[in-house]
């Protein structure tokens, strides 16, 4: 018996509700299939080119420093890396991407933007998407809200707000 | 309006509000960097000595090109005191709206925010406007020794914003500093450091000749030598070294 489709968190399963989905720059080590980013709608603002970003001294790792969106300076954070995955700091050839996303913070909502690689695509939400047992390759499952089976590989919807939280140690 | 000092250390630009600049001066003036601080050391001003923060070491990222000489001296005024910092360049004065400069966001985390409070939104990207409380108790962090860094592309090839090599060059100061020689490290015990026969790179560690010299000086010899070892690692020349120096009664025993 399989599990039934559903939703992932944050994703109202309406008729036509589109998410943005887009390839991750790291396979982890003992997963064979391709992983991709799921972000509903109403967490992404804005998609922009990554003309400049500013790496800032002393930040923590997994943000890549800083760039500026409508007047705004907001940090970029490098999922793969806050996930602990090997090689994810290594620069990035690829065509990237930054996703302005939305997050609930401590004082209301905050804005971040998240370094994302191309193909970004906007989809329906995929049918059959079903949910995926957390593998060992991922060292703080907390992190995520949910794995999916889809035809194309797994999909990883992120806990924003876990991700943006002070890493301890 | 406020007026920023624009400069670049380490291949990329920050800012400095003008008012906190005393002056700009050239580095002929250096003292050998303080015991215990990484790229710290001092220069001399009518006869007073000026403590010295390295930008382009402190910050990391790429290093700039060395063409230009050795930099420039921004002398900044603290409370009671004057911090002189090492720049690559100084690359002239801005006015700006003070509806440009905003306030980095606290993501950033506090050491962050302790050196850089403020962002210009500058018309080709960011500029981290320094604090110059926040950088005066900078030093890079400490890092494993070198010989144990897994070779990559950082050592010999740094690449633009990915890898703080900078930080890199912590222990190799450090193993330099001072009159005493640290801890014996896998190169060679340090009581065999009056040998003519080790490596010219392993000796002057172990000497502390990098910690007689200027910091500019210091700076681009360091450089070097992390190249050097970084692709002595590669070509297993660090393993050949190693028989060598043991060849010699220097180095480590065979496990």
């Amino acid at each position: 018996m399989t599990s039934p489709t559903i939703a992932p968190p944050g994703v109202s399963a309406g008729r036509e509700q589109r998410v943005l989905v887009f390839p991750s720059r790291i396979r982890p080590e003992g997963i064979d299939r391709r992983l991709f980013f799921l972000f509903s709608m109403s967490q992404v603002e804005d998609v922009a080119r990554a003309e400049t970003v500013r790496p800032v001294p002393f930040a923590p790792s997994h943000f890549a420093g800083i760039a500026q969106w409508r007047d705004r300076i907001l940090p970029v954070v490098v999922l793969e890396q806050r996930l602990g995955w090997a090689g994810a700091d290594l620069p990035d050839h690829g065509e990237n991407r930054l996703v302005v996303v939305r997050t609930k913070g401590e004082e209301g909502y905050r804005r971040v933007m998240v370094r994302a690689r191309s193909p970004l695509e906007m989809i329906p939400i995929p049918e059959p998407c079903r949910p995926a047992p957390p593998g060992g390759w991922l060292s703080d499952p907390r992190l995520i809200r949910g794995i999916y089976e889809w035809e194309e590989g797994l999909l990883m919807v992120v806990h924003m707000e876990r991700i943006l939280e002070e890493k301890e140690g | 309006m406020i007026k920023l000092l624009l400069f670049t250390a380490g291949a990329r630009r920050y800012g400095l509000p003008l008012e906190r600049v005393r002056s700009i001066e050239k580095p002929d003036a250096l003292l050998p960097p303080e015991p215990g601080r990484g790229g710290a050391g001092g220069i001399t001003l009518d006869g007073r000595r000026i403590p010295l923060r390295d930008l382009p070491l402190l910050m990391g990222g790429p290093p700039a090109p060395r063409e230009t000489g050795e930099g420039k001296m921004v002398l900044v005024d603290l409370e009671d005191r004057t911090l002189a910092l090492r720049v690559d360049q100084v690359d002239g004065v801005a006015t700006v709206a003070d509806d440009r400069i905003t306030p980095l966001p606290d993501l950033l985390g506090e050491r962050s925010r302790a050196c850089f409070p403020r962002v210009l939104k500058g018309e080709d990207g960011p500029v981290l406007l320094i604090d110059p409380e926040g950088v005066e108790g900078l030093s890079p962090p400490p890092l494993p020794s070198p010989c144990t860094d897994p070779p990559g592309p950082a050592a010999g090839e740094p690449k633009d914003g990915e890898i703080p090599w900078g930080g890199r060059l912590s222990p190799l100061l450090e193993a330099g500093r001072g009159e005493e020689p640290g801890p014996a490290r896998s190169y060679g015990p340090a009581e065999r450091r009056e040998t003519g026969e080790m490596d010219p790179a392993v000796r002057d560690l172990e000497n502390g000749l990098l910690g007689r010299l200027s910091t500019a000086e210091g700076a681009e010899r360091v450089d070097r030598l992390i190249r050097r070892l970084a692709r002595e690692a590669a070509g297993q020349s660090l393993s050949r070294l190693k028989r060598s120096l043991r060849g010699r009664g220097l180095g480590e025993e065979e496990p």
